[in-house]
């Protein structure tokens, strides 16, 4: 009873001290946490940055290519059978956006000068294309593709010399928007279908898709099967909703491989971990070096009061009062500067939603979870509490006299 | 007869720098009685403050003993002699030694708080001191808004709000002027006088003299001798 009622006193004392102490340094204190949340800032926003880096590149292959979910036919089958009925089990899903079957032609692309590129053109209906994916969002020039469009194409600039970005070192053709496209298609057919209209992103290698219509193929190809489809693409209304839709799906009984745009996009993961592994080194970076600012001034400031610690040690405080003192100054220090570093955090970010950095791959924003604000704040917090602890302790250790010398 | 209250036997201090040893003290053997007035005089250097300190127990001897009130303070452990220092001895640094971050008021109170927590009648007791040091004005002012006499009281009322056996001073007026220098030395005469406190003074101005009962000259860290 004696040891809790000593406890509670000496808590109070230091508590005590550690206001009085903060109170009376205002100026200091402000600068202290200040620094703190600067710290925890340089820790948060240049991984946030990366994040979204690599967030962007996929979330653009998802806009365009891939879907957030992708169906294929199974590895003994050529393509997926039944179409029309498979999407309607899809489209009976309710956070489903769009879904679009998907088949592929390979060939060549010819213009009137002899250039040609060896590339896919991917049959589809228009309307489904449009709400799965969002090319024609970055129509160029021309139009998007009508669902009774028989003889058109639909290209990406990239194949285009007359609005590709890298016409000197891709091989692409030189067509104008209304002129004629030749096309060889693997099996022999040919074909001249009219350049309806072409689409540009910023993130060039979005850009190579070449669309037309299910209407145009049955032109060319008298058999083709517009219930057979070499995949479909599915989007979501987020990517967050992903694996419950996957979930959903796989109840509906669909004879098709089911995907996720993780699995497709396993190519451009690797650039996407580069970014996340650059990332996880600045954020580990980050946190060292604020917690070794906060050691650094948590330190500076407790030896400043080395006169002040032997004073009270003279007149008989306890070394576990005074301790427990410079403990708790830390730990408001910690406290107050991931308080603040949180604040400033979302300041930024809001300041990058207003003036977000233009790149390529889209306007990039810090991408900052809940997460990592909590181990960047913990972080900070035990390190300035302990520091407290530390410093004080080294200095209760020295011989008394040496604690009240001013020298 | 009168109480042996503090016992000096043999005491030595020496520090050491590299491999050469200097010695601060050299074997200094004294007793003070229970309400004694007495001061360690001699020139700077001498060793005054080293054996002052020595009886505060803020540092270790390197050979010798004392013993306070029966009790070696050499046996003591840490906790002990923290403990020792917080009930039994009152501190008068010469450079005050006030906490900066505290009010003279809180100074005073600080002591007492360690001991019995936030407490209504100690804080009045401490009040009551510094009214009584003339310091009634200046209680809730921090120690840069007072003076260097007004912060020897503060220390003084803080050595003294404890209630201690024994009240070590150090050189208390040396950075005082005469004035505020005998306001001062009054003011512990009268507290020694009063309540039988026992009180060391460090001192090297002869003016002061007269108000001790007892004087201890030392020079080169032995007891040259002791005037009664």
């Amino acid at each position: 009873m004696k040891t809790t009622n000593q406890n509670i006193v000496a808590f109070q004392v230091a508590l005590f001290l550690a206001w009085k102490s903060i109170i009376k340094n205002k100026g200091k204190v402000f600068m202290t946490i200040f620094v703190i949340s600067l710290g925890f800032i340089s820790s948060i926003i240049v991984y946030g940055m990366l994040q979204d880096t690599g967030f962007k590149i996929e979330q653009n292959f998802i806009d365009t290519t891939f879907g957030d979910i992708i169906l294929e036919p199974f590895g003994h089958s050529v393509k997926i059978e039944n179409v029309p009925n498979v999407m309607a089990k899809i489209n009976s899903l309710p956070d489903i956006e769009g879904a679009a079957a998907i088949n592929i032609l390979p060939g060549r692309l010819y213009d009137n000068g002899g250039n040609y590129i060896s590339t896919q053109i991917l049959v589809i209906k228009p309307s489904d294309f449009e709400r799965a994916s969002q090319i024609s969002t970055f129509l160029y020039r021309g139009d998007y593709l009508t669902e009774s469009e028989k003889q058109g194409i639909f290209m990406g600039c990239l194949n285009l010399k007359t609005c590709s970005e890298f016409a000197d070192s891709m091989p692409s053709i030189d067509v104008e928007v209304g002129k004629k496209v030749n096309v060889v298609f693997g099996t022999g057919e040919t074909a001249e279908l009219e350049l309806v209209g072409n689409y540009k992103h910023s993130f060039a290698n979005v850009e190579n898709i070449n669309l037309m219509t299910e209407e145009s193929a049955k032109a060319i190809f008298p058999n083709f099967d517009d219930t057979k489809a070499d995949f479909i693409i599915i989007r979501t209304q987020n990517r967050e909703i992903v694996p419950s839709v996957l979930k959903e799906l796989s109840f509906l009984d669909i004879n098709a491989k089911i995907s996720d745009w993780k699995e497709k996009l396993a190519f451009y993961s690797q650039t996407v971990d580069s970014f996340n592994i650059v990332g996880n080194l600045s954020f580990l970076i980050g946190v060292a070096v604020s917690i070794i600012s906060v050691y650094i001034i948590i330190y500076i400031n407790a030896l400043s009061k080395k006169v002040q610690i032997g004073i009270m040690r003279a007149i008989g405080i306890r070394a576990k009062i005074i301790s427990l003192s410079y403990t708790l100054q830390g730990f408001f220090f910690g406290i107050l500067g991931a308080v603040f570093g949180v604040i400033l955090t979302y300041v930024m970010i809001g300041y990058f939603l207003i003036n977000p950095i233009y790149s390529s791959i889209g306007n990039l924003v810090p991408k900052v979870t809940a997460g990592m604000l909590s181990i960047v704040a913990i972080a900070i917090i035990t390190s300035s509490t302990l520091t407290g602890y530390l410093a004080s302790r080294r200095i209760i250790k020295q011989n008394i006299l040496k604690s009240l010398s001013r020298e | 007869m009168n109480k042996k209250i503090i016992k000096v036997k043999g005491l030595v201090r020496t520090y050491r720098k590299g491999k050469v040893k200097t010695y601060a003290v050299r074997g200094v053997d004294f007793e003070l009685n229970e309400g004694d007035f007495a001061a360690l005089m001699g020139p700077s250097g001498s060793g005054k403050s080293t054996i002052l300190h020595q009886i505060g127990i803020l540092d270790k001897p390197t050979e010798g003993r004392i013993i306070i009130e029966g009790e070696d303070i050499n046996n003591l452990s840490e906790g002990q002699k923290t403990r020792f220092r917080l009930e039994r001895i009152g501190f008068v640094f010469q450079q005050y030694e006030l906490i900066p971050e505290l009010t003279a008021l809180e100074n005073v109170y600080l002591p007492l708080m360690v001991n019995k927590g936030k407490d209504k009648k100690t804080l009045e007791l401490c009040r009551k001191i510094l009214i009584d040091l003339d310091l009634g004005e200046r209680m809730e002012h921090y120690p840069h808004e007072l003076s260097g006499g007004e912060q020897q009281r503060v220390s003084i009322a803080r050595a003294l709000v404890k209630n201690p056996k024994i009240i070590l001073a150090d050189e208390p007026t040396a950075n005082l002027d005469s004035e505020a220098g005998r306001k001062i030395m009054s003011i512990l005469k009268q507290l020694n006088k009063k309540y039988k406190i026992t009180i060391v003074v460090v001192n090297h101005e002869r003016e002061f003299e007269k108000y001790f009962n007892k004087i201890i000259w030392i020079k080169d860290g032995q007891i040259e001798k002791i005037d009664k």
